[in-house]
């Protein structure tokens, strides 16, 4: 069993790497958006000449650091629950929990993955633009639907293997 | 079985998976999909997605990101700390005057920061320990703390306003002006408790003793500069809502730079600081965005499927007349404030009720400022308030049944400012009426 322990721990520590990288990642993108917001400002009133793309540039990297941030999370354990019951259970019940709990995840993420795909071909294929002056490619702003749930699915097998390792054996090991 | 019918079941299952333990975002994302598919068919899969993209794209929303970086910047850059410092040193002399200057500072804070921890965790670490070294009373120290640190969802920059506004929809600037008059309101009475409560019983927190009082007039003003930088903030960010010169989404933008130079400028840039910013902003931003995800997902089905206006002819039905439907409409509110988080109330709460309270007549800028009271007396509510975790995180040592009963009191003011706000709308609706557009 040595073996597959180490095994889990080498998809682990992997995974959780690339989940580290895209968080930390869109919350320098949040700076860089705050960035952004605050030269657009300044060149509307200090030097009264607005850009056309900057707004919407902006929402674009936005969209970005909502989806991409969700593995993170994940990662963190910060996606909120209610403790009520939970907190209190033993192992091997809130390893059942979290297997019904892996059905509702798979089911809502796996959709935004497939069907986010093919929302972004279509664009992607047609050419589609932002109706703005601009007209900024839009397929790589729907991308990061598809890209955010492949990372929370992604984050998810790290845990789906601690939590099979819970409901067998009632405990992890580290 | 009817859509409408099916989509009051998916509730009840809602509900009991999330009591379970189950993470909110997933059981709203999945019941979407399974429900979904019953009354959609496959075109459900499609749809999650158009739904998906249509909540990225809205214009409000961006702030949100930026309020948590902003908030998450500001918690580090030891303001807080300053803002404290300066308040106890001016208002030490007066009966529960430390307790007095956290709810003032937390009250500050508020008009930094949209969203509670920042609040109760900040001063719990600050204002606590400083509290009981001088003998104030336990439960008028932490329920002064939390009820301080749940004006953030009031007191403008508020995350939640932002989503209300998205929804019902209304203008997320006029609903932070809409929060601030309320906001100073319950502040007030919180100040005004202590010192009462001080004045008759001086045991319970004593002015600080003559010989600490050395600071001179001199030295007192030299303290005041750590109320500048916070000042300067948010005049900088709600001025500028207020004054129409830009949406709260460019205000946040501009307040996230200005939070950075004040932690520039006090030296709070370490690499430990700028380690914990960057993972305190990313989890919170995906928590609240999946969360906003799968409760857009859920709430659209919901209503598509006619419960929301089965809800609604029920409730316009009932004979209880508009007083008597928003009464209820609050109760409810209150009940899945004490378990839920408020991000899925709003989402799953708005496209319901906001329909209703406009059919009574009532005014949704209104409606909404009185949503956001209420949640914030739910945040308090034992057995389940988020603040009352928040405090137990940060003083362990105190035992929760203590914790629990010092908040009883402050929700008693926090009900006297709601009927306030229900019974004066000019409270709520004066500043935005006179907001430049």
């Amino acid at each position: 069993m040595r073996s597959y322990r180490d095994m889990r721990r080498l998809i682990t520590n992997g995974i959780n790497r690339i989940s580290i990288s895209f968080g930390t990642a869109m919350s320098f993108m949040v700076a860089i958006v705050a960035l952004l917001i605050t030269i657009e400002v300044f060149r509307r009133y200090v030097f009264n000449s607005p850009t056309d793309w900057s707004l919407e540039l902006v929402g674009l990297l936005t969209g970005a650091t909502f989806t991409l941030t969700g593995a993170y999370t994940l990662y963190q354990k910060g996606h909120i629950r209610v403790d009520i019951l939970y907190g209190r259970l033993g192992p091997r019940k809130r390893a059942i929990i979290e297997m019904v709990s892996l059905v509702l995840f798979v089911t809502f993420v796996a959709t935004l993955l497939v069907s986010g795909w093919d929302f972004t071909w279509t664009a992607l294929v047609q050419g589609q633009t932002t109706t703005s002056q601009w007209k900024a490619i839009i397929w790589p702003a729907k991308m990061v639907i598809p890209l955010g749930a492949f990372l929370l699915l992604l984050q998810g097998l790290p845990k789906f293997l601690a939590d099979v390792e819970l409901l067998i054996k009632g405990k992890v090991e580290e | 079985m009817s859509p409408a019918v099916l989509s009051l079941i998916s509730v009840g299952i809602f509900l009991v998976l999330v009591i379970l333990g189950i993470p909110v975002a997933w059981v709203l994302g999945g019941l979407a999909i399974f429900f979904g598919y019953l009354i959609l068919g496959d075109n459900i899969f499609t749809w999650v997605v158009y739904r998906t993209w249509d909540i990225m794209g809205m214009f409000s929303l961006m702030a949100i990101p930026l309020f948590i970086l902003m908030a998450t910047v500001l918690s580090y850059s030891g303001i807080a700390e300053d803002m404290y410092n300066a308040l106890r040193v001016w208002l030490g002399p007066v009966p529960g005057g430390l307790a007095i200057a956290s709810v003032l500072a937390a009250t500050i804070l508020a008009a930094m920061v949209g969203i509670i921890a920042a609040g109760v965790v900040l001063m719990g670490m600050i204002a606590l320990p400083t509290l009981r070294r001088y003998g104030y009373d336990v439960k008028l120290s932490t329920g002064a703390i939390m009820a301080g640190g749940a004006l953030g969802v009031l007191i403008p920059p508020s995350v939640t306003f932002i989503i209300y506004g998205m929804l019902a929809p209304w203008s997320v600037g006029q609903l932070f002006m809409g929060g601030v008059i309320p906001g100073l309101i319950l502040s007030g009475l919180f100040c005004l408790y202590i010192l009462t409560r001080t004045l008759i019983n001086p045991k319970l927190g004593a002015p600080m003793p003559k010989e600490e009082r050395t600071a001179t007039l001199g030295q007192k003003f030299v303290l005041l500069k750590g109320i500048i930088m916070p000042a300067v903030l948010i005049l900088m960010v709600l001025g500028s809502i207020y004054l129409g010169w830009a949406t709260p989404s460019e205000a946040a933008g501009v307040g996230v730079i200005g939070a950075i130079i004040c932690a520039a400028i006090r030296g709070k840039f370490t690499r430990a600081n700028f380690k914990a910013c960057i993972s305190t902003t990313a989890r919170n931003v995906g928590m609240i965005a999946w969360i906003t995800f799968a409760a857009y997902a859920f709430a659209g089905i919901f209503i598509y499927a006619g419960g929301g206006e089965m809800i609604a002819n029920y409730l316009l039905g009932s004979g209880l007349g508009r007083w008597g439907v928003l009464t209820l409409i609050m109760l409810v509110l209150f009940v899945l404030g004490m378990f839920l988080d408020t991000t899925s109330i709003i989402i799953l709460c708005t496209p319901v009720f906001v329909p209703i309270v406009t059919e009574l007549g009532f005014s949704p800028l209104w409606f909404g400022v009185i949503f956001n009271v209420n949640l914030q007396i739910a945040f308090l509510s034992p057995p389940f308030g988020l603040c009352l975790f928040f405090m137990k995180g940060v003083a362990p040592d105190i035992g929760m049944g203590t914790i629990m009963r010092s908040v009883i009191p402050y929700i008693g003011l926090q009900i006297v400012g709601l009927a306030l706000v229900i019974a004066f709308p000019q409270l709520s609706l004066w500043l935005p009426g006179h907001m430049i557009k």
